[in-house]
């Protein structure tokens, strides 16, 4: 009697162990609903991960299905990823889905939602520098060496292509009432106007920035502190990313192409008088940068029209607008601005004024051995004035871009 | 028209040559010369007989004799410096000498009678200011240009030395067309019988690279493109200024808008001492006449003027020194002539402004000039051949301007190639392409010429030297006759010549640091240039005009009519003039009128324009810090004369009517119209766009420290712009002119005089406008070609100012009160079709087509369109003001004259509202204003 109750028992043991061993085919649909763009990721990377033991499993989905075998029973998060391209601009999705239960084969639907892309100005010079030229007794002014440094501020890979950059027109507020000749139906409430779009080069997959990343874009890529720039003043832009350096900029003489460095494009310019260079204000713009849900074309250009003349200017819708920071002159200046809800409130001026080697820089700090900088959207708390402008300011990497 | 009038003209001059009276029907008439205070004879007196327009000298004793004057009734006039003029009628009897003695009043501010307005010309003449020496005094003139407050239409303003002071005539043009500057080259002036000239002067940059270079407003000096300066003349040596805005005699040419007939101070007088000073100017002049028995009369003045625009701003400012002589002698009785050598030296200076840390500027333009000038006349005597004029003046300006400023944003090609050339950075290098095909070439001269990108900032600093010679010479035979009782005629045959060159040094460049280019204007590169090899414009002239005057029915009728032919280095005009004046009721009524042709010559600026060089960078990697530096730049050269440039004309019309009422109210009216086509610019045409396909160059080389070998990387389309010498200004001016003499109220020693203008200016330009836009950041584009006269620029004004002078001779005390009612002022611009051009020149082939307008939202040529305002078409009104201004003279004693003035006594400057920029205010008036002068008279 022992015996059999014993080979029962084994049997009984043998017969639950496999139980425990078993693992299940978990289906996961991606609810592509809320996607607006008219492409959407060809695969999806979907990763379900157990609570409990946070072991992961991944698979690249098949369109919008894929499906995962092997998966033990327990409890889960499922989630998504993936990016698509459209118009040579790159877009990331994800979705997830939290505390799956999986007991057997189980289906799950996760949404996928487009991932605001965590690109933040992170260092802006615009000042310019003072020298003297040899011969002169006072100094000059030098602006060629502005530039603005934007950062993965982010857990995923972002892609730049595409991603343009502008200072907004008509930031202050001004007496005569001005009218925009925006298409029917538009509310000028949910716009921006700019007058020159610059727009980051590439089809979608030729610039990634990796998390805790940054790249750089000059107004010219030169070395400024060289004899006949800078004479040992400013600093060493020759080897940044891109650089705002046109055809019409080049045949216009007044400035040098760095052929190592790749020319951002011009996206729209409005007016038609000759652009020297792209020049922003010494004592600082509203700078914005964003990727365009309606693509660039001449056909949107609209004008302002302030009672006296108009003047042509470029819509920027405020939702497409990624991060926004605004310089002025000074504190008496900040009480004529104009506000952009729900654009960034704050105003920064660099405490020299224009042509003063100053440059507005994000604070931030070292978590997970990542630098994350502060956003709470009020660049007066974020920012910071640093009288050393410098590249990757916090050791921050480049993109291997070459 | 032309052909009919010439044959008229030759009826009148073979009529009055034929003159049935035989010559040898003549009299005399002579006389003494006293002064009034003490008998004393006076000297060197001028008497002229009208209207035989022969003149003589008085002798040591004061005697003077004409002889051969015709039987009649002729005028005597005698005049002399310091002395109030007076004329008699003399009859003159057949072989017999009529004595005639002149007692002559010293002119002050004692007399009855004080001259200090601007008295206008006689009948048949054409239409004048005369301003005298009392009136000058009285205004406080520092240079001739403040005199030109007196005319009537102009407005008051405050006299300065601190820039270039030209004189414009019956045009109030503020556009940007060059209708002004065309108005004030045109304006002659002649100080002692001989023009001083501006056609040699080209004291600034190169105006092929930019029109606006002619403005020397910042830099100092005089611009080429306006007339004379009149700083360089001293006022305290001009003893009267004749203004002549109508139509000039014949005898005048190398003129469009009129002349301004200077004579200076001839003659014994005593030592004066003149010190003058208001918030800008402070003048110190001396003047002194001597008799020197039978050698002549000498007169010598000296004088010194310190201006600076602004108590704060010393750091500009202007300085002259003058230094004149003139000698009269008579010589056997029937030769006068007067000669003068004036020796000047004019300093304009712009020193940094202690303030201005950033663009460091600099400049100043200084000058001295030397001119030996000599008019005179010989008393022929004989038959209807009365006497020879001649004048001759010879002048060498030596000019120095220097600029220096601090180029910033300067990074651009600077090549001193001469000829179409690709050079490289350094001297003679021969670089060829990846695939063995040659990138440089060199111009007959270009061998060792270099390239070079300048860097972003640097002191860039020009010189420019300019040695100016005129030389002037007029003949003129006088003829008279008089038929019967009631016919003068008058004929008068010259011939005039006149040489201007420049023999300086021209434009000097560093060979490192040249001045700033425009950054969008490839065509904008600067050489240097070397005036002496320019060469001279020579001016012939030969006129004949003819004078009658003619009683008929017991009234007046003078007629002038007279035809100019000019030559002008291989360009012609034919120019008639005729002034006529009719009375109607006698001694109350007459009509006038004129018509007429003017021209003006181009200048040497207009004939000889520098070659245009574009200068574009094919290659550079300089700022990049790269071991091998390398920069190919490509040199185009341009001839920008224009040799279809033809004489610029101005038709002027007058007509008016004076009224004299109870022999003494005087009331005179003329209305004008004057129309040029065909004034001096520089502009575009559509030959200025010179299209080329450039190219540009790429590095292959994989280390960017080697020395670069090149490879083509792209050909643009890309066009070159320069200016070139145009008949383009169109300037129309009309007006109606009103002079109210109410002469002097006895009883109340006060005198009433009001004179006025409406004014209506239109100025344009004839030639096409051209806009070139960039297409977003491509760099080719079209080039759009506008209709001509795009813009017309319009201005209106109307203005009576109202003298109000009183004197009391007993002390020697004259105050005149001026108030100027500026009743509407409007300026506007007329628009042709400025929203779609006609043309556009295709950067795909360089070549013009008609643009069908159906193409404008084309993206091919949307981005060549701009916006334009509808608030474009608004006029600017100002309101009605008034401006009162106070002059006082006093004599004080025997030998010291005060005078003070102030301008806007009540300091009234309302604020006046743009009407198209709402917000946009600015001051109507002139700012308050006051001057001193003290003028002291030793025996």
């Amino acid at each position: 009697m022992k015996k059999i109750f014993i080979i029962l028992a084994g049997i009984a043991l043998l017969a639950s162990c496999k139980t425990l061993t078993k693992t299940h085919i978990v289906t996961v649909n991606i609810d592509e609903s809320k996607i607006t763009s008219s492409v959407k990721p060809e695969s999806y990377s979907v990763t379900i991960k157990n609570v409990v033991t946070q072991q992961e499993k991944n698979v690249t989905s098949t369109k919008a299905t894929a499906v995962i075998e092997g998966v033990y029973a327990g409890v889960y998060n499922v989630s998504i990823a993936g990016s698509a391209t459209e118009d040579g601009i790159t877009k990331n999705y994800s979705g997830t889905v939290a505390n799956v239960s999986v007991l057997a084969d189980a289906t799950v639907t996760v949404a996928a939602e487009v991932v605001e892309p965590a690109l933040v100005f992170k260092e802006i010079y615009y000042t310019g520098c003072k020298y003297t030229a040899p011969g002169a007794e006072k100094e000059s002014n030098y602006f060629k060496d502005q530039f603005y440094e934007i950062y993965n501020n982010s857990d995923n890979t972002i892609y730049v292509d595409g991603l343009c950059i502008g200072t907004v027109y008509n930031r202050t507020v001004n007496t005569s009432g001005y009218t925009y000749s925006l298409p029917e139906g538009e509310d000028v409430k949910d716009y921006v106007f700019t007058q020159y779009v610059w727009k980051v080069p590439g089809d979608g997959t030729q610039y990634p920035l990796q998390p805790g990343e940054s790249f750089v874009m000059a107004q010219q890529a030169l070395n400024h502190t060289l004899d006949g720039n800078t004479y040992g003043k400013s600093l060493d832009l020759s080897k940044v990313e891109f650089e705002f350096i046109s055809e019409e900029i080049i045949a216009n003489g007044r400035c040098t192409d760095n052929p190592d460095v790749p020319n951002m494009l011009v996206g729209h310019k409005c007016g038609t008088n000759k652009t020297l260079q792209w020049l922003t204000s010494a004592t600082g713009e509203y700078y914005v940068i964003w990727f365009p849900e309606k693509k660039i074309a001449p056909e949107n250009e609209i004008t302002f029209d302030n009672g006296i003349s108009t003047f042509p200017v470029y819509p920027i819708k405020k939702s497409d607008i990624i991060d926004a920071v605004e310089a002025g002159k000074d504190e008496a200046s900040s009480k004529n601005k104009l506000y952009f809800s729900p654009l960034d409130d704050g105003y920064l001026f660099c405490p020299e004024g224009n042509y003063s080697f100053q440059s507005i820089a994000r604070k931030g700090e070292t978590k997970n051995g990542r630098l994350v900088l502060v956003d709470t959207n009020n660049s007066n708390n974020d920012f910071e004035y640093k009288t050393d402008p410098q590249l990757r300011r916090g050791g921050v990497g480049a993109p291997n871009w070459k | 028209m032309k052909r009919l009038f010439v044959l008229f003209l030759g009826l009148y001059v073979s009529l009055a040559a034929l003159g049935a009276v035989a010559p040898g029907n003549s009299g005399a008439v002579s006389g003494k010369i006293t002064a009034v205070s003490d008998n004393s004879p006076i000297a060197y007196a001028v008497v002229i007989a009208h209207p035989l327009e022969v003149y003589t000298t008085t002798a040591s004793d004061g005697t003077f004799t004409i002889s051969h004057l015709p039987e009649g009734e002729v005028t005597i006039a005698v005049e002399f410096i310091g002395y109030t003029k007076v004329s008699k009628k003399v009859t003159v009897v057949k072989d017999k000498t009529i004595k005639v003695d002149f007692a002559l009043e010293e002119e002050s501010f004692r007399l009855e009678e004080v001259t200090v307005i601007a008295t206008g010309s006689d009948a048949g003449k054409s239409t004048s200011s005369i301003i005298s020496r009392q009136a000058m005094d009285h205004l406080q003139t520092s240079s001739v240009k403040d005199v030109m407050t007196m005319l009537p239409g102009v407005s008051f303003s405050n006299p300065s030395l601190i820039s270039a002071q030209t004189i414009s005539l019956r045009t109030d043009d503020s556009g940007n067309t060059g209708g002004l500057a065309m108005n004030s080259l045109g304006t002659a002036i002649i100080v002692d019988g001989a023009p001083v000239s501006n056609n040699a002067n080209m004291q600034a940059l190169s105006p092929t690279v930019a029109s606006g270079n002619m403005d020397v407003s910042l830099v100092g000096g005089t611009s080429p493109e306006t007339g004379v300066d009149m700083r360089s003349l001293s006022t305290d040596n001009i003893e009267s200024i004749e203004v002549i805005r109508g139509i000039p005699s014949v005898e005048y040419g190398d003129l469009t808008s009129g002349a301004v007939i200077i004579k200076s101070k001839a003659g014994k007088m005593p030592l004066s001492i003149r010190f003058k000073t208001n918030p800008n100017i402070y003048q110190i002049s001396a003047n002194k006449g001597f008799h020197a028995g039978k050698a002549g009369d000498f007169n010598i003045g000296a004088d010194y003027a310190y201006s600076t625009n602004n108590l704060t701003s010393s750091y500009i400012n202007f300085q002259r020194v003058n230094v004149k002589t003139l000698y009269t002698k008579t010589f056997a009785g029937n030769v006068t002539t007067n000669t003068s050598l004036q020796v000047g030296y004019g300093r304009d200076r712009r020193n940094r402004n202690p303030d201005d840390e950033q663009s460091a500027t600099s400049s100043f333009s200084n000058n001295v000039d030397v001119r030996l000038a000599s008019y005179g006349q010989w008393n022929a005597g004989k038959g209807f051949f009365k006497s020879l004029n001649y004048s001759v003046s010879a002048s060498y300006a030596d000019k120095h301007n220097f600029y220096e400023t601090l180029a910033q944003n300067a990074t651009g090609l600077f090549s001193t190639a001469m000829g179409a050339s690709t050079i490289t950075n350094t001297a003679g290098q021969v670089i060829k392409d990846s695939e063995g095909n040659p990138i440089t070439s060199f111009a007959p001269g270009d061998e060792n010429a270099t390239a070079i990108v300048t860097p972003n900032a640097y002191l860039s600093h020009y010189d420019i030297y300019g040695k100016e010679i005129n030389v002037y010479a007029k003949l003129v035979a006088n003829f008279f006759h008089k038929f019967g009782t009631s016919i003068d005629s008058r004929t008068i045959v010259g011939v005039d010549f006149k040489t201007d060159g420049n023999v300086g040094q021209g434009l000097v460049l560093p060979t490192d640091a040249p001045p700033l280019r425009t950054g969008t204007n490839a065509s904008s590169g600067y050489r240097p240039r070397k005036y002496s090899d320019i060469p001279f414009i020579n001016q012939l002239g030969v006129f004949l005009e003819e004078t009658w005057n003619q009683t008929v029915w017991n009234r007046h009728i003078d007629i002038s009519a007279g035809l100019r032919f000019d030559y002008v280095n291989g360009l012609t005009n034919l120019a008639p003039r005729i002034n006529a004046s009719i009375e109607i009721v006698p001694d109350i009524f007459s009509i006038k009128g004129g018509w007429g042709i003017t021209s003006k010559a181009p200048t040497a600026t207009y004939l000889y324009p520098q070659a245009t060089y574009s200068d574009l960078v094919n290659y550079s990697n300089r700022f990049l810090g790269y071991e091998h530096e390398l920069v190919v730049g490509t040199t185009n050269v341009h001839d920008s004369s224009n040799p279809q440039l033809k004489m610029a004309t101005n038709r002027k019309a007058e007509v008016g009517f004076d009224i004299t009422i109870a022999k003494r109210y005087k009331i005179n009216v003329t209305a004008y119209d004057e129309l040029m086509r065909n004034g001096y610019s520089f502009g575009s045409d559509i030959s200025t766009f010179i299209w080329t396909q450039h190219v540009f160059y790429k590095n292959i080389n994989s280390d960017p420290n080697l020395m670069p070998t090149l490879a083509v990387d792209k050909v643009l389309n890309l066009f070159f712009r320069y200016n070139k010498p145009l008949n383009d200004v169109y300037l129309h001016n009309r007006g109606i002119e009103y002079e109210i003499n109410l002469g002097r109220f006895e009883a109340i020693r006060t005198s009433f005089y009001i004179n006025g203008a409406w004014t209506y200016t239109e100025s344009s330009s004839s030639a096409n406008t051209f806009t070139t836009k960039s297409n977003g950041g491509n760099a080719e584009y079209n080039v759009a070609v506008y209709d001509p006269y795009l813009y017309t620029y319009c201005s209106e004004k109307v203005l009576t100012t109202l003298r109000i002078t009183h004197n009391i001779p007993a002390i020697g005390f004259v105050v005149t009160l001026s108030g100027q009612v500026n009743w509407l002022g409007k300026t506007w611009t007329k628009f042709g079709n400025d929203e779609m051009f006609s043309q556009y020149i295709s950067y795909k082939d360089g070549k013009v087509y008609d643009f069908d307008p159906a193409l404008k939202d084309d993206p091919e040529f949307r981005y060549m369109f701009e916006s334009k305002s509808p608030q474009r078409f608004l006029p600017e009104k100002t309101p009605p003001f008034v401006i009162f201004n106070l002059n006082i003279s006093k004599e004080i004693g025997n030998f010291l004259t005060a005078s003070f003035f102030v301008n806007n006594v009540f300091n009234s400057r309302p604020l006046n509202e743009s009407d198209k920029i709402k917000g946009n205010y600015n001051e109507l008036g002139i700012p308050m204003f006051f001057g001193l002068d003290i003028n002291i008279k030793i025996k």
